[in-house]
């Protein structure tokens, strides 16, 4: 795979987004650079019924279909970014990949609530008649795939990206990560026990639970020989599962440790050719202590700098790992390791070389990505710039 | 009044769903997590939810139930100690 | 990329809600939701083939005709009892679900793709999970899961079934699997009249 990376691997051709740092890239890029916390207080949850109402919300108007809403937001501003390489591409090599853990929960809300609901907002319940509509919008007559990967679909939703352009079957390939706040999974994750009512502080001394977020992200992958010069290119990948819980990550993060292995062995690269790492992170308990654990095995006293994002725009669930890892494409080409928002107090035991605040970093080549999922699900995704 | 631990056992059995399981093969004093019935974090967070919807008992913080779910006893101890006046 | 030229399918198996009431796979069975329950009983048998395996090289490819939605309604229908939402239910609101129990049931920890809808590349995801060499066996799952309650909400009939098939690639094969086979009725149907149910 290695050996032909520059016709057989993915470039990312163009992004875009929504999310609580605002609409489109250039605020989220401002916020890392300055390591703002976008999480804010949301009248539509309040305390009394949910474990917070702090929340990771993007500033649009609620409709009955927000998940189309933020979906097409991101994929209209990846598509204008990545126009001239889009345009050379026929209707019919161009794919979509849809990644969200609950589509347009929204309307299932509005039906049980007996509020109105329109028959299309109904229709992207079903994620994959959420991805034909999206893909007939934006004339990608390619393959259409969904990936419902819990919290780590984001990142696979790219790595099946990857493939559909390995295989030959696609030049270029929209992949579309998405899900939205709603009463439904905020009450969720409040049964749970699973939220940090104050917001959450990833590996933090004091961290007690995530930041329920939301986001739609998009990302143009194109194969490789198409993409400009200075490109972020998907260099390898590697995924896993714990096989231990269903909501309880294995203490002893071998699941993660196993995924990011395969990972660097699928890249042919050495754990030290690795600058930066960036973490799923949630705040739980939990999960950041079994992160650091993974970490620990894998890379020994020389872990790279770690950092997370949660404590920016919450925990995007679906739309996480490609919203993340716009986030990583940024950090590339700005040459920047972006902070970890909120972060105060790093746990003991923690990595030592965990960052709280952004840093220049003039040789950053290499990024692993990392994201994890209910269900055991881990995932590893190695970025690079040419 | 005490509650009665065979009532209490039968809504355990019910809300996680225990199968081939009766209510006289759980000991009072026999622990609910770990070993004894293998009960695991989600069923404790099931259990609360239990004592919300059937003996009127919210808990806010898992912590603070956490030495009630020893055993059965210790359960219908904690009920009886925090269910509502009537 | 690998030096697989073949992939065969060694094992099929499909079940429905009858044999639910009576099945004990694990101890807590009962807690699932049905989708998971299903795919359970859908694998089970499969096991005997893919158990002697690295437990990193077997991999899982689930199908959800609907996702999550049956039990979506079925939680979400508790939100204005009094301590009315379930936190087991909400687990299951997640299509993957069924990943997280076949793995923890069959100690399996390698790669896992979780899709929603018809199916239709369900095989061919499979496969190609092979053909990378990130997997030596894949286990094929679809299951269909429409409840009386979701019948109102989306235009299609009740069902609870499911399907499974495992792939592996250089076989001692059963039955070779031809690229062009992607429609996974169609892959079922010839299995049946094979009568390879196991």
């Amino acid at each position: 795979m290695r050996n032909n990376t520059t016709t057989t691997s993915a470039a990312l051709a163009g992004w875009g987004l929504v999310c609580a740092t605002g609409n489109g890239a250039s605020p989220l890029r401002d916020a890392l650079q300055h390591n703002r916390s976008a999480l804010a207080v949301d009248s539509r949850f309040s305390r009394a019924l949910f474990q917070t109402n702090l929340v990771g919300a993007a500033p649009q108007e609620v409709t009955d279909d927000p998940a189309w809403q933020f979906a097409t937001t991101a994929l209209h501003e990846a598509v204008r970014a990545s126009e001239s390489i889009l345009r050379t591409i026929p209707a019919e090599r161009l794919g979509l990949v849809l990644s969200t853990t609950k589509a347009n929960i929204e309307a299932l809300e509005r039906i049980a609530d007996g509020r109105a609901c329109s028959m299309v907002a109904r229709r992207h319940l079903q994620a994959d008649l959420l991805a034909a509509d999206l893909a007939a919008e934006f004339g990608a007559r390619g393959p259409v795939q969904n990936v419902s990967n819990a919290c780590v679909s984001g990142l696979i939703a790219l790595v099946q990206g990857a493939k559909l352009i390995r295989r030959g079957v696609a030049d270029a390939v929209l992949v579309i990560g998405v899900d939205h706040l709603s009463a439904f999974v905020v009450s969720g994750f409040s049964t749970l026990k699973a939220i940090d009512p104050d917001g959450c502080r990833p590996f933090d001394q004091n961290r007690c639970g995530l930041s329920p977020g939301e986001a739609g992200a998009a990302v143009l992958l194109v194969r490789a020989d198409l993409a400009a010069p200075q490109s972020v290119y998907i260099r390898g990948w590697g995924s896993s599962n714990d096989a231990n819980h269903m909501t309880g990550p294995s203490r002893d993060g071998a699941g993660l440790a196993q995924a990011i292995r395969v990972a660097l062995r699928a890249s042919g690269l050495a754990p030290t050719q690795i600058d930066y790492i960036n973490a799923h992170g949630t705040g739980t308990q939990y999960n950041d202590a079994m992160e650091s654990a993974a970490l620990l095995s894998v890379f020994g006293a020389a872990i790279p700098p770690v950092s997370g994002l949660k404590g920016m725009f919450g925990h995007t669930l679906g739309a996480a790992g490609v919203l993340e890892t716009i986030a990583c494409a940024m950090s590339l080409q700005e040459k920047f390791l972006p902070g970890t928002p909120r972060l105060e107090h790093v746990a003991a035991g923690f990595p030592a070389s965990l960052i709280k605040t952004p840093r220049r970093a003039p040789h950053l080549k290499r990024i692993l990505k990392l994201n994890t999922g209910f269900g055991g699900m881990n995932g590893a995704l190695i970025l690079e710039q040419a | 009044m005490a509650i009665a631990t065979t009532e209490l056992k039968q809504r355990i059995i019910e809300a996680l769903n225990l199968q081939d399981i009766t209510p006289e093969q759980i000991d009072d004093e026999a622990p609910l997590f770990g070993t004894g019935l293998g009960l695991d974090s989600i069923d404790a967070l099931e259990l609360v939810v239990m004592l919300e919807k059937h003996y009127g008992i919210v808990i806010k913080d898992i912590e603070e139930g956490r030495p009630a779910f020893r055993s059965v006893r210790t359960l219908a101890d904690f009920i009886e100690a925090r269910r509502p006046a009537v | 990329m690998s030096n697989i030229r073949n992939i065969f399918i060694t094992a099929a198996n499909w079940t429905d809600q009858s044999e639910i009431a009576t099945a004990r796979l694990g101890t807590r069975f009962g807690r699932m939701d049905l989708s998971s329950q299903l795919a359970l009983l859908a694998v089970e048998p499969l096991a005997e083939h893919f158990k002697s395996l690295p437990a990193d090289r077997v991999a899982l490819v689930i199908n959800t005709r609907t996702g999550s939605l049956s039990t979506d309604v079925a939680y979400w229908a508790g939100h204005d009892l009094a301590g009315g939402l379930s936190p087991t239910l909400f687990i299951y609101t997640l299509p993957s679900s069924t990943i997280g129990e076949l793995a923890i049931r069959h100690k399996i920890t390698g790669p896992s793709l979780c899709q929603v809808g018809e199916g239709r590349d369900l095989i061919g995801a499979g496969a190609d999970l092979l053909q990378a060499d990130e997997a030596d066996a894949v286990i094929c799952v679809d299951v269909e899961v429409v409840s009386a309650a979701l019948t109102a909400l989306i235009k299609l009939p009740e069902a609870a079934t499911a399907r499974a098939l495992l792939l592996q690639g250089n076989g001692p094969g059963e039955r070779e699997w031809n690229q062009n086979d992607r429609d996974i009725n169609q892959v079922f149907a010839t299995l049946r009249e094979q009568n390879l149910k196991k």
